[in-house]
């Protein structure tokens, strides 16, 4: 009830906020949805993030490029905190999912994430791998969950895969469903982490597509890719890192037209 | 020698101990079968002591196991025999047991002891033949760690895991004839007593190899039965 209650006050803060009533100008440094703070990350004595700061606000599509190694994917599986981290923070909605009280299952709920290599779970149908989450953890009804699944695969173009099991799709197929078993919990936030990096080529355009929708309906997301054509287009903020740090950002014309850094210049010249 | 004198002989001899080697097999059987069972319990609780957060518990188990593998089995028994008693430790006894039933429950808890460290190492090898991206989805739909463990990975280790719970458990067919060094009445055990009142040194080794064989045969095929069951559901 408690938790309730303060989701729905920080909701129609964030409403205020945004109309400008609330006597506090609605601002995406101060008052993002996701924040990560001077971020550090080892593994081992490689330190992998070397102070990282990035906001998201509702609504952002962000997109993290760079050269493998960079950290990109270390970053996003920070945020829901798939790693952990060794200093710095990661806030959700103002609230450390790092460090603090909060219930970590709770949190992820809110938070969509589409793997490299899909992870859907092989012995469950393709209909059961979108209900599980749903039915359990939302505590929705089997018919509710079955109805949403249905609403979601059509959504993907996959409706007459709901009964097959994951080994018999695609690669394109497998990671539409898995977008769509992540859209199942209804989060605020999706993450992708090189959602078409394990794909034949012919079927990266299909997931695309998808989150192309996506975003156009709003969806905050936060990508890591290497399909430079789809940042351009898609994302409002794009992200180079390298070394662990993060070198330059900002909206995709400038930072394709007028690249400042020497990395991103170089990086450029070698992907485009 | 006239086959037909051997045939006679051989059946007069199988006649006359018949009862002592049915008994021997029911003791090998009560063993193996209540020993196996224990030994997934134990076998299940040391996983999870073997992949806790706390180094004492998993310190624990990795020295059962390394024990149980590093030492024979033969050992094994004649230390929780020998030295249980000297830590005053006394075992309840089941009827069933008969009057052996003491040295037989030794036999067990030797028997439990030494497979559930291998049936642990089973679970374990299936828990990590799952991609650890199965996990990781789990967990980043929101589910907990035990339910993730329980729902998603459970699920698909088990496909790896009850195959190599038949092999182990005709391996503990086969070791619980060691436990006639206790002297406890199983199979091999009568071995002493029937070759002792035949005269015979040999052919009720025969009898008593073929019988291991029949029984660790009919587990075997019960594993290979598992395994096609499995892979069916693979495609």
């Amino acid at each position: 009830m408690k938790t309730n209650a303060l989701a729905v006050s920080r909701r129609t803060k964030r409403q205020l906020d945004s109309y400008g009533v609330s006597g506090k100008i609605y601002h995406a440094e101060i008052d993002p949805l996701i924040a990560v703070i001077d971020l550090h990350k080892s593994f081992k004595s490689l330190e992998v993030l070397k102070g990282v700061d990035l906001y998201v606000k509702k609504g952002d599509v962000v997109v993290l490029i760079g050269p493998s190694g960079s950290g990109k994917s270390t970053l996003l599986r920070c945020i829901n905190q798939l790693e952990t981290i060794q200093s710095g923070d990661v806030q959700f909605e103002g609230s450390s999912i790092a460090r603090g009280p909060v219930d970590i299952n709770q949190m992820r709920q809110r938070i969509g994430m589409v793997f490299q290599h899909f992870n859907l779970f092989p012995h469950l149908t393709v209909l059961e791998n979108i209900t599980l989450g749903p039915r359990k953890l939302r505590k929705i009804s089997q018919e509710q969950a079955n109805a949403l699944a249905e609403q979601l695969l059509t959504r993907v173009g996959l409706l007459d895969k709901r009964d097959a099991y994951p080994n018999q799709l695609s690669g394109g197929q497998k990671q539409r469903i898995a977008i769509a078993r992540a859209l199942a919990m209804a989060p605020d936030v999706m993450l992708f982490d090189e959602p078409t990096s394990a794909l034949d080529p012919e079927m990266v355009g299909e997931v695309l597509e998808v989150m192309k929708d996506l975003a156009r309906e709003g969806m905050t997301m936060i990508i890591v890719t290497h399909e430079m054509g789809f940042a351009r287009e898609v994302a409002n903020k794009v992200v180079f890192m390298a070394d662990g740090t993060i070198q330059e950002s900002g909206v995709p014309e400038k930072l394709f037209e007028q690249p400042k850094s020497e990395r991103l210049i170089s990086f450029l010249g070698k992907v485009l | 020698m006239d086959i037909n004198a051997w045939l006679l002989d051989v059946g007069g001899f199988l006649n006359r101990y018949s009862a002592l080697f049915i008994g021997g097999i029911r003791n090998t059987l009560i063993l193996s079968i209540i020993s196996g069972i224990l030994s997934v319990l134990v076998g299940g609780g040391l996983c999870f002591l073997r992949m806790s957060r706390l180094p004492p518990l998993r310190w624990f188990a990795n020295i059962w196991i390394e024990f149980v593998r590093g030492t024979p089995v033969l050992v094994q028994i004649m230390m929780v025999y020998y030295g249980l008693p000297l830590l005053g430790v006394h075992l309840p006894v089941p009827a069933f047991l008969g009057n052996t039933g003491e040295r037989a429950m030794y036999g067990i808890l030797a028997l439990t002891i030494n497979s559930g460290g291998y049936i642990c190492e089973i679970i374990r090898s299936g828990i990590q033949s799952v991609d650890g991206g199965q996990m990781e989805a789990a967990r980043s739909l929101g589910f907990g760690s035990v339910r993730s463990m329980l729902m998603i990975v459970m699920p698909q280790a088990i496909k790896n895991i009850l195959p190599n719970f038949g092999n182990e458990f005709a391996n503990l067919i086969k070791a619980s004839s060691q436990v006639m060094v206790i002297g406890v009445a199983e199979l091999m055990f009568s071995y002493n007593t029937i070759s002792g009142t035949s005269g015979r040194a040999f052919l009720p080794l025969v009898v008593i190899a073929l019988l291991y064989f029949i029984m660790t045969f009919i587990v075997g095929l019960g594993v290979r039965g598992l395994e096609r069951h499995f892979k069916k559901s693979d495609r």
